[in-house]
């Protein structure tokens, strides 16, 4: 909401609702969550880059795109998320402090939600805040309630239009991860039941849903309505997306370069040799 | 008469003047390194440009490998074509992350959505008697990653010419410029600016006895060893192979199928290198050609050693030679 259409979104592998929200289809995310790299073909027109899984290591691609942005003078500005355990990656570092030596327009957000899979905050860093850590490179650093939708809102806002006139910024998202990392993951080894209770009380669709009721700026049906239509149309994308998930074989190999060199062309060709004879195209 | 112009440069200047036509040509053309901008770079590879240029698109980078080559990632995303530079071969590995994980998947990882058309130009290689890990050749661990181009050109006709190609290619090329012979010797090149092709070895001296494929440094020290050789009897063709990957797979195997002998020199260490792929490839493909064990001259598989000790390294005019000679007595 606070972006431009010509802004730029470095998502990280958490940032799914953004990426829905800046237009990438939910059966394209299935599809690449359901292990097809179509699903991270971002349709024209979109400034969105794929999700990239090694930790902290987007930041700098950000950097880079608000440079090439700066240097055009077209006024867009890069925004990246990373989690908090990523601040604990040195490219992490290297990226912010480039990116404010050269004052390019990209606003880095943590989202921190306490942990990394199993490890505690306390235990990827020692600053008081990751805010904080935006004094070691020269730049402002902003915490924020991430579990208040209205004040996450205001800050990057205010953070995406600092960084399009100034340089780059660090917010922090102050939050916690509901559920587990991933399905392997087992919350129970590492953190109690009690202590998830006490937490979903902060959560942030509970709270926006308290917020606008007492203010009757919506009824309970109104948002069970929203929840019921929002559930149809996740399942329509994921009876679509099951329908895209073959893989050709072309697709493996097309993409290693812009023009297949000799070499490969001849793998493709033994590979095709090979899958034909077992009636794959 | 030719009335085009022509430069008579060295390595250095062959890669200085490609990189200036390119940026004057196209500018969407910009670079950055530890100290390449302001001074042109340890070695002044860059020198002038900045003053030229303008330090939007010519500036120094703070001592941060990852982030040089991850900035340049997403620079080249969005409609740039950077040249990075790693100040040598052997400080490149921070910047590993970000040249395998992303430089050379972002085409396949986005389905062709998003492409890194990217230079990564390194000093490389031994012999100047440096300080430790400023003499390592491992153009194998770029070779290795799908997606990337390694190039290593031996002179400055290929050295600009295959920089102009690079910068060109719409996908992410690593250039290793063998640092020995910067400014070895020097040669007359076109001014202009001239595509030397990625991907196709030189045919720098026929000859029908025995195929020698080299690049970098040990081209000259092969060439010199061919005359040598010549006054003995034995007539050495030389592939100077030029691009590492794609390896020029056709012109080798046309030569060898002509000799039938073959030695790879490089200086790179021997296990899993260059080398080893390309007696594979003769293997596969012309085995029925086979007249002495494909083999090949490489520096030991030992840490470079510091200047005292780099000579027992270093490849030779010398060891060359009797390596061709132990080829040619091979009897089956």
């Amino acid at each position: 909401m606070a972006l431009q259409k010509h802004d730029w979104f470095v998502p990280a592998f958490r940032s799914n609702a953004t990426m829905i929200y800046l237009g990438v289809p939910i059966e394209q995310q299935l599809l690449y969550w359901n292990g097809n790299e179509r699903g991270s073909k971002i349709p024209e027109g979109l400034n969105v880059l794929p999700i990239n899984i090694p930790i902290g290591t987007q930041c700098s691609h950000a950097a880079g795109l608000a440079y090439a942005s700066k240097l055009r003078g077209d006024k867009s500005v890069s925004v990246s998320f990373i989690g908090n355990g990523g601040t604990a990656e040195g490219e992490f570092y290297e990226a912010l402090n480039m990116s404010s030596i050269w004052n390019w327009p990209t606003v880095f957000c943590v989202n921190n939600n306490q942990w990394s899979i199993s490890t505690p905050e306390h235990l990827e860093s020692a600053t008081d805040t990751i805010a904080a850590k935006a004094a070691a490179v020269g730049m402002p650093g902003v915490i924020v309630d991430g579990n208040d939708l209205l004040a996450s809102y205001a800050v990057i806002k205010e953070a995406v239009e600092y960084a399009r006139e100034n340089g780059p910024v660090l917010v922090e998202f102050y939050t916690w991860r509901q559920g587990a990392h991933t399905t392997s993951d087992n919350p129970r080894i590492y953190r109690t039941e009690e202590e998830e209770k006490k937490q979903e009380e902060w959560e942030p669709m509970h709270r926006i849903e308290k917020y606008m009721l007492d203010r009757k700026f919506i009824t309970k049906e109104e948002i069970q309505q929203i929840w019921d239509s929002s559930l149809e149309e996740a399942k329509a994308a994921y009876e679509k997306s099951l329908t895209q998930l073959d893989v050709e074989l072309d697709e493996v190999f097309d993409y290693t370069y812009a023009t297949l060199p000799e070499e490969l062309k001849e793998q493709k060709e033994q590979a095709k040799a090979y899958y034909a004879n077992k009636g794959v195209k | 008469m030719s009335d085009k112009k022509i430069l008579v440069t060295n390595n250095i200047g062959a890669v200085t003047n490609a990189i200036d036509l390119m940026m004057e040509k196209d500018p969407s053309v910009v670079l950055w390194g530890e100290d390449s901008g302001f001074e042109g770079g340890v070695f002044r590879a860059t020198e002038g440009l900045q003053k030229k240029y303008g330090v939007d698109r010519v500036f120094d980078a703070p001592i941060s490998e990852a982030a040089i080559l991850g900035v340049g990632v997403g620079a080249a995303i969005n409609g740039l074509k950077p040249i990075v530079e790693m100040q040598f071969q052997g400080f490149s590995y921070p910047a590993f992350q970000q040249l395998i994980s992303h430089a050379s998947r972002y085409r396949n990882r986005s389905r062709g959505r998003f492409t890194v058309p990217l230079v990564l130009r390194m000093p490389m290689a031994g012999g100047v008697r440096a300080l430790e890990h400023h003499s390592e050749a491992v153009e194998a661990l770029f070779a290795h990653i799908p997606g990337l181009k390694v190039v290593m050109p031996s002179n400055p006709y290929d050295t600009k010419g295959l920089l102009i190609a690079a910068i060109n290619d719409p996908d992410p090329v690593v250039f290793l410029e063998p640092k020995s012979i910067y400014r070895a010797f020097k040669q007359e090149i076109p001014a202009e600016i001239y595509e030397v092709p990625i991907g196709k070895a030189n045919i720098l001296k026929e000859g029908k006895d025995l195929t020698i494929v080299t690049y970098g440094k040990q081209v000259h020290d092969t060439l010199a060893a061919a005359k040598e050789l010549l006054n003995e009897g034995i007539d050495v063709e030389i592939i100077d192979l030029r691009t590492i990957k794609p390896i020029d797979d056709a012109t080798i195997i046309e030569s060898f199928k002509k000799t039938g002998r073959l030695l790879v020199v490089h200086e790179a260490v021997k296990s899993f290198s260059v080398s080893a792929e390309i007696i594979a490839r003769v293997n596969e493909k012309a085995f029925d050609y086979i007249k002495a064990p494909l083999t090949r001259l490489t520096g030991w598989d030992i840490i470079v050693p510091l200047a005292r000790g780099e000579k027992y390294h270093m490849i030779d005019t010398e060891k060359i030679v009797a390596k061709v000679k132990e080829l040619m007595a091979y009897e089956y």
